[in-house]
């Protein structure tokens, strides 16, 4: 073979293989995570409908017999929840992992001296090497999200995974946008840093605080619009915001407001038939206009993270 | 000739606190192979990144083939190629990824050039980075940068971890292919010998300042060495034809001269002629002890 011949023609999908083999262990672990993830899902979903399993979760006259209680029924359904219960942490971890290393690793082992020469355009190498991580690790998101919500609906049957927010941030779109901020986060701070290690810790701070500033916005946006019920049923999928407490004008008021404005009654109590307890929720019908609307501002977040990255990539030095 | 490098005053400071280089005015002909010597710290690299916008000026200004490459990076990027210090190359892909790499990031990247560069050299496209010699890995670093077609080369120290063989074969890569293409190349080395077979101009940095900047034929021309300490020879030859004093390596002290002051002098045929290292090393001697006295004055 001559040496034309022996180098193949640069496609995008060439310039993805390159990508990936330059974050060869990380794509492998995200990738490998999330096939493995698909595969075991699957097995435990078909083996559950296979040995009519399922009749345990929909047939209360046969959850109560043996064969649902012993046996391997019971591993099949805790292998479920386990599954659901650690999704929530595959967005941090692969954010993490894939976003970290794109600019950080790339200044750390000196490759973005040899690579900087030779591209005029600092951008062009950047979205040649980002877009294809944050891709990956979104899809890859995705498609955790898209099983945990096949395996909250074949454990939770008798739930309408599109009109309750049982699993909320948990499955569906929701994985796949957090995966793509914190890789985003990653990606911006590792190229402000360029260094692995701190960039992996900064990171990790950063997406605490920022989860937790999302969670209190929504709440506060979702407290404006939400309804009031003075029976809950948390088994109906709707969504818990706060409990309140009316008062006779019909004024919602929290617990700290009311004892203000009847001082009196912080000794002796209130009656609840005259000031009823009720619940603010937002109701399960209103599921995907959440999770659109937390969508969207997040994908928002994680642009202003991707946009910070290309600037200082643009404009910072190689070591 | 036309100059494709230029400093005029450039001066770089790290930390609002160290000077890597202050003051530099340098020209780097077009068609010419340059040799940018000096100790380390002297701000050889810093002049070389500098040139590729890999580091801003803090005074003065740079030219890389008429672009400035503070305003236009992209530009100045445009005409070099470039060899770093340490090779840079991705451990995990092969020498064809690097290649194809260097294609999806340059247009106009002469990928068979490349390759066909790489193979004379006997590395296989097949191998990855990571199972090659640091001398494989700068002959790499040196076919991807040639392979631009780029009118200057900026080579940043890359003969400092190969060995003899290694270093041979890639001078006589990089002076074919600048010869051939009519390039121009500024190579910074501590290996006197190498250079001079391979450049024609020579510039000497210390302390972040130029200290000689000449052909290679006029830097022998112009020196002579003398044999005797370094107060006798001054005093003998006068401050004007004295540069500076070093040890030989078997300890005798010699002082390096200039040789029209010498001749103006009435000292013509005294010494001997100076090889390209003792130009250097006396030069450099000059310029360490200017900058100790410098300081001494300063703390005066």
């Amino acid at each position: 073979m001559t040496a034309r011949t022996s180098i193949p023609v640069t496609r995008p999908l060439r310039i993805i293989g390159l990508t990936a083999r330059i974050q060869r262990f990380e794509w492998t672990i995200v990738v490998g995570a999330t096939v493995l993830s698909v595969v075991v899902s699957a097995l435990i979903a078909a083996w559950i409908r296979s040995a009519g399993f399922d009749k345990c979760l929909t047939d209360d006259a046969v959850s109560q017999t043996l064969r649902c209680q012993t046996g391997i029924a019971p591993w099949l359904f805790r292998a479920t929840r386990l599954s659901l219960a650690v999704v929530p942490i595959f967005p941090v971890v692969a954010g993490l992992l894939v976003g970290g290393p794109v600019v950080a690793r790339e200044l750390e082992a000196g490759t973005a001296r040899l690579a900087w020469s030779l591209s005029p355009s600092r951008l062009r190498w950047f979205v040649h090497r980002a877009a294809p991580a944050l891709v990956m690790v979104t899809l890859a998101g995705l498609t955790i999200g898209l099983t945990a919500d096949a395996l909250l609906h074949l454990g939770r049957p008798d739930l309408d995974i599109d009109r309750t927010f049982e699993g909320f941030r948990s499955r569906g779109l929701l994985v796949a946008v957090n995966s793509l901020v914190v890789a985003s986060i990653a990606l911006a701070i590792g190229s402000i840093i360029g260094r692995m290690v701190p960039t992996l810790i900064l990171s990790l701070i950063l997406i605490g605080f920022l989860m937790q500033a999302v969670d209190k916005v929504e709440a506060q946006l979702l407290a404006n619009e939400a309804q009031t019920t003075t029976s809950f049923d948390y088994a109906k999928g709707d969504y818990y915001l706060a409990n309140r407490i009316q008062d006779k004008d019909g004024a919602i008021l929290t617990f700290d407001e009311f004892f203000r404005l009847h001082p009196d009654l912080g000794d002796v109590g209130y009656n609840p038939d005259e000031y009823p307890n009720v619940t603010l929720y937002i109701p399960g019908s209103r599921y995907h206009e959440v999770e659109a609307r937390e969508a969207v501002a997040l994908v928002a977040i994680a642009g202003l993270f991707i946009v910070l990255a290309a600037v200082t990539t643009m404009r910072r030095r190689p070591r | 000739m036309t100059a494709v490098l230029e400093a005029n005053g450039f001066g770089k400071r790290y930390r609002r606190r160290t000077w890597a280089l202050r003051g530099v005015d340098l020209t780097v002909p077009e068609g010419t192979i340059t040799a940018l010597v000096g100790p380390n710290g002297s701000g050889k690299s810093t002049l070389i990144r500098a040139w590729i916008g890999f580091e801003r000026a803090t005074e003065g200004r740079l030219s890389t083939g008429g672009i400035d490459p503070q305003r236009d990076r992209k530009g100045a990027v445009e005409r070099v190629g470039y060899v770093p210090q340490s090779p840079s190359l991705y451990r995990d892909l092969t020498i064809a990824d690097h290649v194809a790499l260097a294609g999806t990031l340059r247009a106009g990247f002469d990928a068979g050039m490349a390759a066909s560069y790489v193979e004379r050299l006997s590395i296989p496209l097949r191998a990855k980075a990571s199972e090659l010699s640091g001398g494989e890995q700068a002959q790499v670093g040196l076919a991807l940068a040639l392979a631009t077609r780029a009118p200057i080369l900026l080579l940043d120290e890359p003969l400092a971890s190969l060995d003899p063989l290694a270093r041979r074969e890639f001078l006589h890569l990089m002076v074919e292919a600048v010869r051939g293409s009519g390039a121009t190349a500024l190579l910074s080395s501590h290996v006197i010998t190498d250079i001079e077979q391979a450049c024609d101009r020579l510039v000497v940095l210390g302390k972040g300042h130029t200290l000689l900047d000449l052909s290679v034929a006029e830097a022998l021309a112009h020196h002579r060495v003398i044999e005797g300490a370094a107060a006798e020879t001054a005093a003998m030859v006068g401050p004007e034809a004295f540069v500076g004093a070093f040890p030989a390596p078997a300890g005798e002290p010699l002082a390096l001269v200039r040789a029209a002051a010498l001749a103006a002098a009435g000292g013509t045929g005294v010494g001997r002629p100076a090889t390209l290292e003792e130009v250097v090393i006396g030069h450099l001697a000059a310029g360490r002890r200017r900058a100790i006295d410098a300081a001494a004055e300063r703390a005066a």
